[in-house]
């Protein structure tokens, strides 16, 4: 999970004695976090803006992730922070306060991107002001590379799309934030065979979405045809 | 996508199967063209949303906190009727006004079917006093019937117009 940008702060497993230090640090991690949040629920102003100010560097990257686009992101995270003043009465603790905030904050841009659709702007202005930028300024060479990135990354929004908001939650945590799937049944308070149900289930319907999408031909390398 | 795959299938597009799991899933994926397949299309997903991953680490613009705050203070005053807008609320809203509307349905046909005996009115009172009409004298229940029917009707028009036979 490590060696990326943007990785949520959780410890790895490993050892008996490492592991069992993370589960020390997690717990430390929840009681601190749980407190927090009950800061928060009783309406203290400080705790408040403790929590924007431990996550929003987090929040703002996932957003940009997305949507590649820094006034979006800016404009997405502020929304994300005003629902999770709005919401966090109803957060119960069952899962991490970052897990919930996570969820938050992908609902958010999937939202804002079927309103962006709806509003059926062509498909050169659906791409980021810096991606827009980057067109006109890049060599000839690197615009093909700068197209199927962007090919690619629309794809990626697209096949999650199909998912249902927790699947494409999970796939997510999972694929883009790195986490294994110990970490995810911490995250989440599930146990990890449900995790490992789950990410299967979400995989087949991938797996279906892709199919419709490419029309057959799937996302993998052609290196064999597929069986009649 | 077969038995040996599914138990470990987390593990192996992770890197991270081995020992006699690993060589389970190998000779499995060895001689299973459709699970290999499946397995060549999931490692694409994974690349492919490798795309969603921030390539740099991003914070806001100085100030974040008071931006938030004042969208807050937005929504709090923002007018009673944007409610309406919310999906959630309208979708309630729409609800409880079609369980209402089905309640008033049914008190008003309810309402309409039951007659309205006037206790002011002596065949009213009449027919309220007659024991019921079990079938056994014809005489005795055309009373019945006919004394109902003016308490109902509230005079006594509508039973001089009613084919009675004299017997």
């Amino acid at each position: 999970m490590s060696g990326h940008v943007g990785v949520l702060p959780f410890p790895a497993g490993g050892g008996s004695a490492s592991a069992a230090q993370g589960r020390s640090r997690v717990q430390n991690r929840l009681t601190e976090e749980a407190a927090l949040v009950r800061r928060v629920q009783s309406g203290e102003e400080d705790a408040f803006r403790s929590l924007v100010e431990r996550y929003q560097n987090k929040v703002y990257s996932i957003i940009y992730g997305i949507l590649r686009n820094h006034n979006d992101a800016e404009d997405i995270a502020q929304q994300v922070f005003a629902k999770v003043y709005f919401s966090i009465g109803n957060f119960d603790l069952r899962s991490s306060l970052l897990t919930w905030i996570y969820k938050i904050t992908v609902n958010e841009c999937y939202d804002y991107l079927r309103k962006r659709r709806v509003r059926k702007l062509v498909y050169e202005s659906d791409l980021g002001d810096e991606e827009g930028v980057n067109m006109e300024r890049s060599e000839p060479d690197s615009g093909p590379r700068i197209d199927q990135q962007l090919e690619r990354r629309d794809l990626a929004l697209k096949l999650l799309e199909k998912v249902s908001p927790e699947d494409r939650q999970l796939m997510l945590l999972k694929e883009v934030e790195g986490h294994s799937v110990e970490e995810l049944a911490r995250m989440t308070g599930m146990n990890e065979n449900t995790i490992k149900v789950k990410l299967f289930r979400a995989r087949q319907k991938l797996l279906k979405a892709a199919q419709r999408l490419t029309h057959g031909k799937g996302l993998r390398p052609v290196t064999e045809k597929e069986p009649s | 996508m077969h038995e040996p795959l599914i138990e470990g299938l987390e593990e192996y597009l992770a890197g991270a199967a081995r020992g006699a799991r690993l060589a389970a899933i190998e000779n499995h994926l060895a001689g299973c063209r459709s699970c290999r397949l499946a397995v060549a299309e999931m490692r694409a997903h994974q690349q492919l949303f490798q795309q969603l991953r921030s390539p740099e680490e991003c914070c806001p613009a100085p100030g974040f906190y008071a931006r938030v705050r004042q969208r807050i203070e937005a929504r709090r005053t923002a007018s009673i009727w944007s409610i309406f807008l919310e999906p959630a609320f309208s979708r309630r809203l729409s609800y409880a006004s079609l369980a209402l509307l089905a309640v008033l349905s049914a008190a008003v046909w309810q309402g309409s079917a039951e007659p309205v005996m006037d206790q002011g009115n002596p065949m009213v009172v009449f027919a309220l006093e007659l024991p019921d009409a079990p079938g056994l004298d014809p005489g005795h229940d055309r009373a019945v019937v006919l004394a109902s029917l003016v308490a109902a009707g509230g005079d006594g028009d509508e039973v001089a117009a009613l084919p009675v036979s004299s017997d």
